[in-house]
């Protein structure tokens, strides 16, 4: 069965993600876009706007000296959600970070990202990991 | 489209939710399933085993369960994730988000782990608290 077009946009956001390359990984955001990070941790909590979510990344990036990778190991999608089980592994400092990752995502009409949950499967973790 | 079997199995456990039919819901986990409850509040945790797992929505469901409007399910072979709209109310407080919840199927399409985050977790963590 052919992949759903867009299951193709989250391969391709995260493939760009990994790549650091910042300007293209906007195109995929609307500007009103509302992001969910779960935990008990300082970057948890619910992001609102483009412009927050990218201060967000910066912050991930910062921390992780650009390192925190995502590897797709399920997509699912239809044609107003997705969502991807992901291995995301990063170092900080002496800290590594190696959890599934489920994000999902509502797409709009125009496939961009309009809305975002993040959701691990060892939460503990990532709250160590970041605090 | 057909709906993929793991779906079709997620939506009939949230209509079992939602006429608060636990017998049902009991009979999607693997013995040693495991439900994570984020947040940070007097449900969240981690519940690890079968009957854990079926406390822990007993006690959500018991005298006020809140009604699950199910906006989309994904399925594949091995997972499945579920966007919903949560709505409750109880003791003058009204609970009304939007919840993904992701779930692990094993190959007899069993249920072997789940866990959910919502859309406005300050006003989850106010309704729970």
């Amino acid at each position: 069965m052919a992949e759903h077009p867009n299951a193709g946009l989250i391969r391709e956001a995260i493939s760009t993600f990994n790549r650091g390359d910042w300007d293209a990984y906007r195109e995929y955001f609307t500007e009103d876009v509302v992001w969910h990070v779960g935990g008990n941790h300082p970057l948890s909590g619910d992001y609102r706007g483009r412009d927050a979510i990218f201060e967000y990344f910066e912050k991930v990036r910062d921390l992780t000296g650009g390192g925190l990778r995502s590897e797709p190991q399920d997509i699912l999608a239809d044609d107003s959600h997705g969502g991807v089980f992901a291995r995301v592994t990063a170092d900080r400092d002496d800290r590594h970070l190696d959890v599934v990752l489920v994000q999902a995502f509502r797409i709009n009409p125009e496939g961009k990202f309009a809305e975002y949950w993040a959701l691990a499967d060892d939460q503990d973790a990532v709250n160590a990991f970041w605090s | 489209m057909t709906e993929h079997p793991n779906a079709a199995a997620a939506r009939r456990s949230y209509e079992a939710w939602n006429s608060g039919d636990l017998d049902v819901i009991r009979e999607y986990f693997t013995d040693d399933a495991v439900l994570h409850l984020a947040g940070n509040n007097a449900r969240s945790g981690t519940y690890r085993g079968r009957d854990a797992v079926m406390d822990a929505l007993a006690r959500d469901i018991q005298g006020w369960g809140p009604h699950a409007e199910v906006e989309t399910i994904l399925g594949s072979d091995h997972h499945v994730i579920v966007f919903c709209r949560i709505t409750c109310e109880r003791d003058g407080k009204t609970l009304d988000v939007v919840l993904t919840e992701a779930i692990k199927f094993n190959a007899e399409g069993k249920v072997t782990e789940a866990w959910a985050l919502s859309n406005d977790q300050r006003g989850y963590e106010q309704f729970y608290s």
